[in-house]
């Protein structure tokens, strides 16, 4: 695919009307909101939905996007409030229950289901900027762009996360 | 383990997220020939790593028939509705209004109020958590969702005119004028709910929402004000079935 510009040019072009230019955002940016949605609701399933319904819900409003330069920014932030609203709904349902978790759905047997098990009991603030380690390119600058943070509380995220994964799944068994 | 082992640990970690220099990794290297704790701990945190890359590898397929449909969905969409993010004017007045008045006939309430972004439930819950980011886009999206409903309908609505329409146009003008009553009622409850909250988010809140009912009730004015001229132009124009349409005499909402 040749080269066609920046975030910014491209979401200008969508508000003129072109929707290629909104699917390259979208091929751009999807790994990023794939990893976000996997971060927040631990489960596969949910993360593809909730991808397609961020994506969606941002071509609707790219008129309201103000910084025409920040299209992966805002679109995170698109798919973090979905994300957030989802588990919120899904909580008022399951409210008598006192402690509500996420189930993983049909999950095939894997070889790496204690893994799957551990990475799904980390606390959200650690499993985010994990999965997005390992699912959008380990690019330490990105993540912590994307999630808010400094670059120092990103790592600090991840010793957490990878010494509380190892008491999980070593100290546990 | 003591505090050496602790930062070796540490290191660890950086070290597998490739943040360390080479010095850094000699250090961890010295400190693993004598401490066995810290050799197993090392051990282990590369089979967590590797499994890690291996769920991920797996998920591949997964992502890219995802990221697949979802470009489906998007062109989809975008055939469906391929006003919705173009600066396209929108017709006279009177093609607007025709669009609202179609949108009111097809269902007023399951229409804007309906859709996600705009839901009622979804304006509480959004703006009791939203980061304030987010609750400043708020009034700005509400207009860009109510624009592209009408442009929406604009589109749909320009194949099925016909006589029975003005008669419907009639009835929904009515039952606008009671929505926009019954909305008025909804915000001021809501505000009198918000109010009870803690006093830095109340005033916030209530600002945004005080905002956001003044435009609804703009947009709700002018709307009906659109489905009122439609309504006499449809009558003035009885005799024809066809809704003649000058692309040249565009006006913005
Ligand atoms: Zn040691």
């Amino acid at each position: 695919m040749p080269d066609v510009g920046s975030d910014q040019k491209l979401v200008e072009r969508c508000r003129r009307g072109d929707g290629r230019a909104y699917e390259e955002l979208v091929v751009r940016h999807y790994r990023s909101v794939y990893a976000l949605c996997l971060g927040i609701m631990a489960n596969t399933e949910d993360a593809g939905d909730l991808s397609q319904e961020s994506f969606l819900a941002g071509f609707q409003k790219i008129r309201a996007l103000r910084e025409t330069d920040r299209f992966g920014h805002w679109i995170l932030q698109i798919a973090r409030n979905l994300c957030i609203d989802t588990i919120r709904k899904r909580r008022a349902l399951a409210k008598h229950q006192a402690d509500y978790r996420p189930t993983r759905q049909d999950e095939s047997p894997h070889p790496s289901i204690d893994i799957l098990w551990a990475v799904e009991t980390l606390p959200e603030d650690l499993r985010i900027p994990l999965l997005m380690f390992y699912f959008d390119g380990k690019d330490a600058d990105g993540i912590a762009e994307a999630l808010h943070i400094s670059k120092s509380n990103l790592y600090q995220r991840m010793r957490s996360a990878r010494a509380r994964l190892y008491e999980l799944l070593v100290e546990k068994s | 383990m003591d505090l050496t082992c602790k930062t070796i640990r540490e290191f660890m970690a950086d070290r597998i997220d490739g943040l360390l220099s080479d010095s850094e990794r000699d250090k961890i290297e010295l400190h693993l020939q004598g401490c066995d704790g810290c050799r197993a701990y090392w051990d282990q945190l590369q089979k967590q790593d590797r499994k890690l890359s291996d769920w991920a590898s797996s998920l591949e397929p997964e992502l890219r028939s995802g990221l697949e449909q979802t470009l489906a969905a998007v062109r989809t969409e975008a055939g469906r509705n391929p006003v919705a993010f173009s600066h396209r004017r929108i017709g006279f007045p009177y093609q607007q209004a025709i669009a609202a008045g179609f949108l009111l006939v097809i269902g007023f309430f399951a229409g804007i109020f309906g859709t996600q972004w705009l839901s009622r439930e979804n304006l509480r819950t959004q703006a009791d958590t939203l980061n304030p980011n987010i609750r400043a886009e708020l009034t700005a999206e509400i207009l860009a969702q109510v624009r592209t409903e009408m442009e929406q309908a604009n589109e749909q609505t320009k194949q099925q005119l016909g006589k029975e329409f003005s008669q419907k146009l009639k009835e929904t003008a009515d039952s606008f004028t009671q929505t926009l009553n019954r909305d008025r009622e909804w915000l001021s409850t809501t505000l009198t709910v918000w109010e009870g909250k803690r006093n830095e988010e109340r005033a916030s809140l209530y600002r945004d929402m005080a905002k956001l009912a003044k435009i609804t009730e703009n947009e709700f004015v002018r709307t009906r004000q659109y489905i009122n001229q439609s309504r006499t132009l449809i009558e003035n124009d009885r005799s024809s079935d066809r809704i003649s349409e000058d692309p040249t005499q565009g006006s913005e909402l």
